[in-house]
Formats: structure tokens, C-alpha cells, sequence
């Protein structure tokens, strides 16, 4: 069958059935005919044959639909009834017109479905996305990332370059084996200068993904050669960014890092360089010994490593022949020795610890779905009873049982789509935002998307739940005995005691899932606002920050270095309304932070024991004043702290008191490394308060400042302490670095307190995300148990009003109908209190400041969830203590 | 049923019926062989695709105007495969009588223009 028959036959689906069943051969074959004929026609009539072809499928279709509309009548009119598809189509119309007539029900239980649907789904298609998808190559199952064990940890290490070549030389299990080397570069020309993340990769790093540039080349062997000529090929993203998707890019020259290379090729759209799944992007690529003059040193390993795994091998045939291939090399290198080549699928460490995340949420929103569904099965419960005088009468005429269950399969049908339609918008909407408000540590995250898979996983959702939610308990209701059913009068239908006991069970599980949700999200509150309380060790309010980098190559020199930095830091310092400026290596709560080991002058360590280590940063002077952190004692840094000054350190209080327990830090000596080392003796000078490095959840450890002036580095982050509008200083800072350096890249800063804010960035999302589910939870229970509480009022309207009329208080009303509720409420947080105990171990790694049990919140989150209870069971309760006893007795 | 109404009263026909009739007034025909028939007939101006056809074919078995028959044996090699359709006794009738009718609609016109 050629393909225009496969897409006519598909279109023939557009005619009625009974015609298709008809006449769909004889179609086929008709067009078949024409085609002979048109055989010799070329494209020309064959395009014209296609159009006459449409307009025949569009001018038909419409009468052949009034055609087989009118056979149906004629059927029917003949008395045999509809069959096959009519009948279907029939009860949904009628289902569609009992819904239309009584709206109340439909909608509540559309919303309630399409609520816990649309939640889910938008959590499926985040898992989906991240989790479930294959990574985007061909054949991503055989994609490992290749490194080197050392120690017997299990983390994978970078190479050494001699290592690689070795191994790449040696394996067979691979097919393919490439190494790359991720460094940030700066694009100058065509605009503001850009800093890009680039990648040397050696040239089989295309045959491992196993994609290819879409237009220009790969990298050949001979490009990755010394002395070839520089090239370079382009993401596609910085191919839009910069360049607007110029198609002449190919063959050009840019310059990176004042070096010229010329564009080969461009990547992909759809292209994720395995590098970036869990790093960041990569925006260019060049060959690897273009960018690297270190390729033949043994000592220190820094090139990453991903393979294609030959077809055929696994992962443990592999590792065994890695292994022995490790051994190989170490015996011809001794200094290898130690370093095991060993393998892991890219998928594991792509994925890595999000899935235990994404489990929780997903976990989440499965008891959001759970409550949503005890609220269709309630209201559906509420309408079966309704009903089972329509039911009853329907048998006693003689409706076959089958027939009602199959209206009834059409109305949870019918509702179960259009549900599944909203819940589709409503997932639209929810990944939309969660990748708006990208968590920042999920990987794949441009991945996640409604897709047909979504759809379709919302569709069977919605119609699982609906069906079993819907139907079961309708069926039930419908096997209640039809003759006592018609003998009671209609006001007094009362749901059997079966039923009734269902319908508490439900409230009962609905509230328990609902606790456990809001102890989950109420654990992560707190721990959030424990973690704003938290002193940074500097006041964020009114300041701004930069981070400016000099290239080593422009700069090579500590004295040209430092006459950047002292004339950039001038130049902010001058700009009207500046109150204090400085500048450190590292930012606090930036990505970066170092260590170091360090011996104060006196300590004796022991033969075996390692100096102590602490957090290390070069500061300027200026810098504690623009944070506005503490100085204890002593002073800070200052301009004439430089080269030809006397070595100092400031330390923190934490670094103090770990030291000098029992002495003055002020005037101590420390230096950096063994006792024995090179590294001169500084004297601390000063001593300022904690500040937290790492960001607000971590501690603060001891820290040591020395002076930026005598050890300057490529890169300050300035902070700026002023009065002035955040956006117009960060403008002129700005200025006055290109003033000194036009070709700087600066793409790193902000205020400060966004700075923080960016820093718990994370447990920010996850908190939002529980607690919008569990706001969801809250509300659907709250709803189920006011439907309930509303429903049973209405039941015992004549059983108030007697009581009413014999004397009772609206009070002791009003009691007896929230009785119930609390009652059932009661037994809900009992049950949900000891699940909540039992689970909410799981968020240990995301709790803070607070133990994951911590009695405060789970008694308060209890506490929330029985006052909605008691809010939803009073609110028709008082209706019913209002009821006028005449009024109620006389309706019947 | 419709075979006791009077032929006058199914008329006029659409040109696409007209012309099928005329057709399959020769003889029994298969779908396809219809369609090329009428083509030469009106000259290329009336070309039926192919759910035209059927759908045309589907009205006029259901008015009971044309029957399927038996394959006449006299086609290619998928002759066996195809249905072949014939005229009923009412749709003969139904030809005859549009075609009188237009005959006189000629002959009126003809007679008016001094032809």
C-alpha cells in the first residue's frame, strides 16, 4: 500500500460507519483506479489528483452523514430500536441532558476530577519529562559515563588526559569513547562581550551521542590535531542568541577568548549536550587539543568522559573489561596506579537523587487524586441514592438491568472526558509554572511538556477514576430492593445502612490523607520559615553585588591583576551615593566557596593528623563594611594590606573560638598548610562575626580572610553599599568596569537580597509545590465532608423538625448534625496521625531546623484540618437548626 | 413501497443520478466503470470522485433505484472483487420518465425559440 492509500484509507474514518463498512473497499479500489490512470501524469497531476480527491472527500462527507442520519430514523421508527454505536450515542445524549438539567452535580464532580487529575498530571508530565522519558539519542540505553575510581569511592573522577588515550586505545566493550573538557569563554564582537561555557571534546564525541551537526560538520581527527586550524561548532541556542540564526554562520570567524575560530557547524535544536543534563548548558564546542596545551601530564585528571557501549555488551562486561584495561595501564604507569576506569549508564547519573524528590511529590499528588476521588465516589453515592426510585421504576417497566448499567457506564463515561479536557488545560497551565519557576537542581527541565503521553495518561486517569469511582457505587446502590424502594415516599428515601457506612468510610480516608498531606507540607513550612530567620551574618537589605572575571591571558601577572581590580574598585567607590564598597573572591552564598587547610602557630599535630580546615576567601578592604557584617574586635582590611605589607588574616568568630578557646584571636599567628610549609605566618588583625558562605540552610563553619591586595586573583565579586535605585547603580558600576576593560563579559549580578533569596531557592519550591497540594487536599476535604454533613441535613429535615417541634434548642440541632461529622473527622486524624508518624520519615532530608516529628507542627496541622472540619459541618448544620418544624413537616 | 408511487414524482434528478441511470441503462456496470462512463458522456464536466460516487451509488440503492447484480464475467482480473450495480424496474422507470420530461422541456423551448 503506498502512502497516499494508508493516509485515504485514514481519512475514510470521517464517513459514517454503516456507509465505511459499505462502500470502504470499493473506495479504496476507485481511488486505486485513478491513480492508474494519473500513473503517467507526473507530479503535476499527481498533486492535482490529491486536491481532486479532497474536494470530493469534503463535498461527500456531509450528505453521506444526513444519509446514514436518516437510515438511522427510518430504523428506529420501525420499532427495532438503535443498535451498535446509536444506542451509545443516545445515552449520552440523554446523559448529557440529565446533566444539563441538574448542573450542580456535573459540575462538582467535573471540578473535584478534573482537580486531582489535572494535579496529577502535571506531576506526571514533570516525572515523565525527567524520570521516565528516554534521554533524548538514539539508542540512550548504551550511553555511559566512563571515569576513574580512586580509593574505593564511588564517585566517578575525571581523568588524566594520558589515562584517557590509554583506555580509549584499549577498549573494545566501547564503540565509542570521547572526553571532554567543560571551561567558560568569552565571545567578543557582535555586541556586549558574552561569556559561553564551551567544551573541548575529542571528534568521537558526535559518534557517542550519536548526533551530528544539522548544518556544516563534525570535528574530524585532524581537526583535534596540533598546529590544525581552529574550529568551533555552535549550539543552536547561541546560533539564535547571537546571531539571529544567521544560515551564512557556517564558515565564519568568531573569536573567543581572542583567539579566531572558524564555525563548522551548528547543532540541533533538540540537541542536549549530555554534559549539560547535569551541568549548566554548553554553548560551543571545539576540538580538545585546541583548547588544551596539557594533554600528555599524568598527574592530574580533569577530562569528563561519556561512551557508547558496543551493541551487544552490558554494563558489567564492560566495568570487568575496564577493570583489566586499568590494571594494564598501571603497570606500564605506575603513577596511574589506584586510578580504575569504570563505568556508569548516563541515564543513573542524569536522573541521580531527583527521583527520590519527584517520588514524594508525585506520592503527593496521589493523595490529592485519592481525596478528589473519594469526593466523585461521595457525590456520586449521594446521586444513586437519588436516583434508586428512577431505577426501581425503570426495572419495573421492564428495563433490562444491562441497559441501565450501561446508561449509567455513559454518564461516568461522559463526565470522566470532560474532566479529563479540564484537568488537560489545567496541566497546561501547572507545567507552564513549574517551569517558570524552575527549582534550579532538576535536570531535563526544557524536556518537561504536555505531550500526547500526558494527555493520554490524563484521560485513562480520569476515566479509571470515574468509572470505578462512579460506577461501583452507583451499582451498589442500584441492587437495593426495587419494591421497598417504590413503597417509600420519595422525600423519605433514606441511603441503606451499607451505603451510608461506605460514605463515612470515605470522610474517614479523606481526612487521614488529607492529615498526612498537611503535616507533610506544614513540616516543610515551618522548616522554610526557620530558614529565612536564619542571620545570613550580613544585613542584604540596600546593597548590590557583581562578579567581574579577567582572563589569566590579558592579565598574567599578580601586579596587572591587581591594578584592574584596586582602579574598577576606585572607580565604584567615587560613584555618587556610594556608602561602602569592596570586593571578595568568593561570594557568600555564591556557587563557589574554598578550603583550606591551615596551622595556627603553636598546635602540634599529632604524627598521623591532618591539619584542620576551613572555609578560605581573599577579601578587599571595604568588603565587611558594604555587608555590614560585625567586627568583634580588632580591625578589617585596608588599601596598604598589599604586597609590601605585613601578612594578616582576618578570622570569624567561629574560626576564634575553635583556635583560641581561651586566648585573645587578636595578634595570633596562622599560616596556610602543614606547620612546616613555605607559606609565611599572618597575623590576625580582626575578628568579625559568622557569616554563612554556603547559603542560609548551612552552617557556619570557621572561616579565614586574607587581603585581596596580597594574593590577587581573576575574579571579585564587588558589593556595593547604597542609597541609590539597585538598577541604576548596577548600570554605572558596569560602565566604570568597561571603562577600564571593554571586553569584559559581566552577566553575574543583582541585589543582594535576591542573592539570598537565590540561595534557598529550592526548599522554596518544594515548599510551595506541597503546600499548593496540600491547600488542594484541604479544600476537597473540606468540600467532602460540608457535600456529606449538607446531605445528611437534608435526610433528616423531618426527623429535626419533630425534634424541634418537641422542644429542642437549635443548639442541641446544630450538635447533633456536626456530632456525626467530628466523629467521623476524629477517626480520620487518629488514622492520618499514625500514618503521618510512620511517613513523614521520608522528608528527613528536607526538613530544617526541626526534626521531621516536631510536635508543634503536626499538632498544629491537625488542629487546622479538624477547624475546616468544624467549619464545614456547622455551616449546614445551622441550616439546619433553622428549619421551621411546620414547614419541615408539612412538605411531605 | 416506492415502486407504487408514480415515477413523475421522484423528478427532477440531480445530474449525478441522471446520468448514473443513463449509465447503467447499457447494462450492469461496477463503481469505477460508472464513474468513467458518465466522464465521457458529459464530456469531462461531470467527474465523480470517489465518495461522490458511493455516496450517490448508497442514495440510489436505498431509493431502490439501482440493484447490485451479479458480476457479468466480461471484466479484467478484479473483475470478481468489484460490485456491479443494474438498474431496477423503477429506476428504468424513473430514467424514462426524466427523460420525457426533459424531452418535452426541449421540444417547449425549441418550439418558443422558433427553432
Amino acid at each position: 500500500m503506498t502512502t497516499a492509500e494508508r493516509l485515504y484509507r485514514m481519512l475514510l474514518r470521517l464517513y459514517p460507519a454503516s456507509f465505511r463498512s459499505e462502500y470502504a473497499a470499493d473506495l479504496e479500489q476507485a481511488l486505486r483506479d485513478r491513480s492508474a490512470e494519473h500513473r503517467h501524469a507526473g507530479s503535476v497531476g499527481r498533486v492535482r489528483l490529491a486536491w481532486f480527491v479532497a474536494g470530493d472527500l469534503l463535498r461527500s462527507l456531509p450528505s453521506a452523514h444526513m444519509q446514514s442520519r436518516r437510515a438511522l430514523r427510518a430504523a428506529a421508527g420501525r420499532g427495532g430500536g438503535p443498535s451498535g454505536f446509536g444506542v451509545w450515542a443516545a445515552d449520552a445524549r440523554y446523559a448529557v441532558r440529565g446533566f444539563v438539567r441538574r448542573p450542580g452535580f456535573f459540575v462538582a464532580a467535573v471540578l473535584t476530577l478534573a482537580l486531582g487529575v489535572g494535579a496529577s498530571t502535571t506531576m506526571f508530565s514533570v516525572v515523565d519529562g525527567v524520570v521516565l522519558r528516554p534521554l533524548p539519542y538514539p539508542d540512550p540505553d548504551r550511553l555511559v559515563v566512563v571515569g576513574v575510581r580512586t580509593g574505593g569511592e564511588q564517585r566517578l573522577f575525571p581523568s588524566t588526559p594520558p589515562d584517557f588515550f590509554d583506555m580509549r586505545g584499549a577498549t573494545r566493550s566501547l564503540e565509542h569513547v570521547a572526553a571532554s573538557r567543560l571551561q567558560s569563554l568569552t565571545l567578543l564582537g557582535d555586541g556586549d562581550p558574552l561569556s559561553v561555557t564551551g567544551a573541548g571534546v575529542s571528534p568521537s564525541y558526535f559518534d557517542v551521542v550519536g548526533v551530528r551537526p544539522m548544518s556544516g560538520l563534525a570535528f574530524t581527527e585532524a581537526d583535534d590535531s596540533r598546529g590544525a586550524e581552529p574550529v568551533a561548532v555552535l549550539s543552536w541556542g547561541l546560533w539564535q542568541r547571537r546571531f539571529g540564526g544567521d544560515r551564512s554562520i557556517v564558515g565564519r570567524m568568531l573569536e573567543f577568548d581572542g583567539r579566531r575560530f572558524t564555525v563548522v557547524g551548528v547543532m540541533p535544536r533538540r540537541f542536549h549536550p549530555p554534559e549539560a543534563i547535569y551541568h549548566g548548558d554548553v554553548e560551543v564546542w571545539f576540538p580538545l587539543s585546541l583548547v588544551s596545551d596539557d594533554l600528555d601530564q599524568r598527574e592530574s585528571g580533569f577530562l569528563q568522559s561519556i561512551g557508547r557501549l558496543a551493541p551487544g555488551v552490558t554494563v558489567m562486561a564492560a566495568t570487568s573489561e575496564l577493570e583489566r584495561i586499568s590494571a594494564t595501564i598501571a603497570i606500564e604507569h605506575p603513577e596511574s596506579e589506584g586510578r580504575v576506569w569504570s563505568i556508569e549508564p548516563l541515564r543513573e547519573r542524569t536522573i541521580g537523587d531527583v527521583g527520590t524528590t519527584l517520588a514524594i511529590l508525585l506520592g503527593a499528588v496521589g493523595f490529592v487524586l485519592l481525596i478528589a476521588c473519594a469526593n466523585v465516589a461521595n457525590l456520586f453515592l449521594v446521586r444513586a441514592t437519588e436516583r434508586s426510585r428512577e431505577m426501581a421504576l425503570r426495572t419495573a417497566l421492564g428495563a433490562k438491568r444491562s441497559v441501565l448499567v450501561r446508561l449509567l457506564v455513559i454518564e461516568s463515561i461522559v463526565l470522566s472526558v470532560v474532566a479529563a479536557a479540564v484537568a488537560a488545560v489545567l496541566a497546561y497551565g501547572g507545567v507552564a509554572a513549574f517551569r517558570a519557576t524552575n527549582p534550579g537542581d532538576l535536570p531535563r527541565l526544557a524536556e518537561i511538556a504536555v505531550d500526547v503521553r500526558v494527555l493520554v495518561f490524563a484521560l485513562v486517569v480520569s476515566l479509571a477514576t470515574g468509572l470505578v469511582f462512579g460506577l461501583v457505587p452507583a451499582l451498589g446502590a442500584g441492587r437495593t430492593g426495587q419494591a421497598h424502594v417504590l413503597r417509600e415516599g420519595a422525600a423519605h428515601l433514606s441511603a441503606s445502612r451499607a451505603m451510608s457506612r461506605l460514605r463515612s468510610g470515605l470522610i474517614v480516608g479523606q481526612t487521614a490523607v488529607a492529615l498526612v498531606l498537611l503535616a507533610g507540607a506544614g513540616l516543610l513550612i515551618h522548616s522554610f520559615v526557620r530558614l529565612h530567620q536564619v542571620d545570613p551574618g550580613f544585613q542584604a537589605d540596600g546593597a548590590v553585588w557583581m562578579q567581574v572575571r579577567i582572563g589569566g591571558d590579558e592579565y598574567p601577572s599578580p601586579e596587572a591583576r591587581h591594578a584592574f581590580f584596586a582602579t574598577v574598585l576606585s572607580r565604584i567607590g567615587s560613584l555618587p551615593g556610594v556608602e561602602a564598597v569592596g570586593g571578595s573572591e568568593n561570594m557568600p552564598m555564591g556557587a563557589n566557596s574554598s578550603v583550606t587547610s591551615v596551622s595556627p602557630e603553636g598546635l602540634v599535630p599529632g604524627p598521623q593528623e591532618q591539619p584542620p580546615v576551613v572555609e578560605f576567601n581573599r577579601a578587599t578592604e571595604g568588603f565587611f563594611e558594604a555587608l555590614r557584617t560585625p567586627v568583634l574586635r580588632g580591625r578589617t582590611f585596608s588599601a596598604s594590606d598589599d604586597r609590601g605589607g605585613e601578612p594578616v588574616a582576618v578570622v570569624n568568630q567561629a574560626l576564634a573560638t575553635q583556635f583560641w578557646p581561651d586566648r585573645d584571636a587578636l595578634g595570633q599567628r596562622l599560616k596556610l598548610g602543614e606547620p612546616a610549609s613555605e607559606s609565611p605566618w599572618m597575623r590576625v588583625v580582626g575578628v568579625v562575626g559568622d557569616l554563612r558562605q554556603r547559603g542560609l540552610g548551612e552552617a557556619s563553619d570557621p572561616q579565614l580572610y586574607i587581603p585581596w591586595r596580597q594574593a590577587p586573583r581573576t575574579g571579585v565579586a564587588f558589593v556595593v553599599r547604597s542609597r541609590n535605585e539597585p538598577g541604576s547603580l548596577l548600570r554605572a558600576m558596569k560602565e566604570q568596569v568597561w571603562a577600564v576593560d571593554p571586553t569584559l563579559p559581566i552577566e553575574r549580578y543583582g541585589t543582594l537580597e535576591s542573592h539570598v533569596a537565590g540561595s534557598i531557592v529550592e526548599p522554596r519550591f518544594y515548599t510551595l509545590l506541597l503546600s499548593t497540594f496540600a491547600g488542594l487536599a484541604l479544600v476537597l476535604a473540606f468540600i467532602g465532608l460540608y457535600g456529606t454533613i449538607a446531605y445528611a441535613v437534608e435526610q433528616r429535615t423531618r426527623e429535626i423538625g419533630v425534634r424541634v417541634a418537641l422542644g429542642a434548642r437549635p443548639g442541641d440541632v446544630v450538635w447533633l448534625m456536626i456530632g456525626r461529622g467530628m466523629l467521623l473527622t476524629g477517626i480520620g486524624l487518629a488514622i492520618g496521625g499514625v500514618v503521618t508518624l510512620a511517613s513523614t520519615q521520608v522528608l528527613s532530608s528536607f526538613v530544617f531546623g526541626i526534626t521531621p516529628r516536631d510536635p508543634a507542627t503536626l499538632a498544629l496541622t491537625a488542629l487546622t484540618l479538624a477547624a475546616a472540619a468544624l467549619l464545614a459541618c456547622w455551616l449546614p448544620a445551622r441550616r439546619a437548626s433553622r428549619l421551621d418544624p411546620a414547614h419541615t413537616l408539612r412538605t411531605d | 413501497m416506492a415502486r407504487r408511487r408514480k415515477a413523475d414524482e421522484a423528478l427532477p434528478l440531480t445530474p449525478v443520478v441522471f446520468h448514473t441511470l443513463i449509465a447503467l441503462a447499457s447494462g450492469p456496470a461496477h463503481g469505477y466503470a460508472i464513474a468513467q462512463e458518465v466522464e465521457r458522456e458529459t464530456g469531462g464536466r461531470l467527474r465523480m470522485g470517489p465518495g461522490t460516487l458511493y455516496g450517490s451509488l448508497q442514495r440510489m440503492r436505498d431509493e431502490e433505484l439501482i440493484e447490485e447484480s451479479a458480476n457479468p464475467g466480461e471484466d479484467g482480473v478484479h473483475s470478481e472483487r468489484r460490485r456491479y450495480y443494474r438498474l431496477t424496474r423503477w429506476g428504468a422507470a424513473v430514467l424514462r420518465a426524466e427523460t420525457g420530461r426533459l424531452r418535452r422541456a426541449v421540444e417547449l423551448a425549441d418550439g418558443r425559440m422558433g427553432a
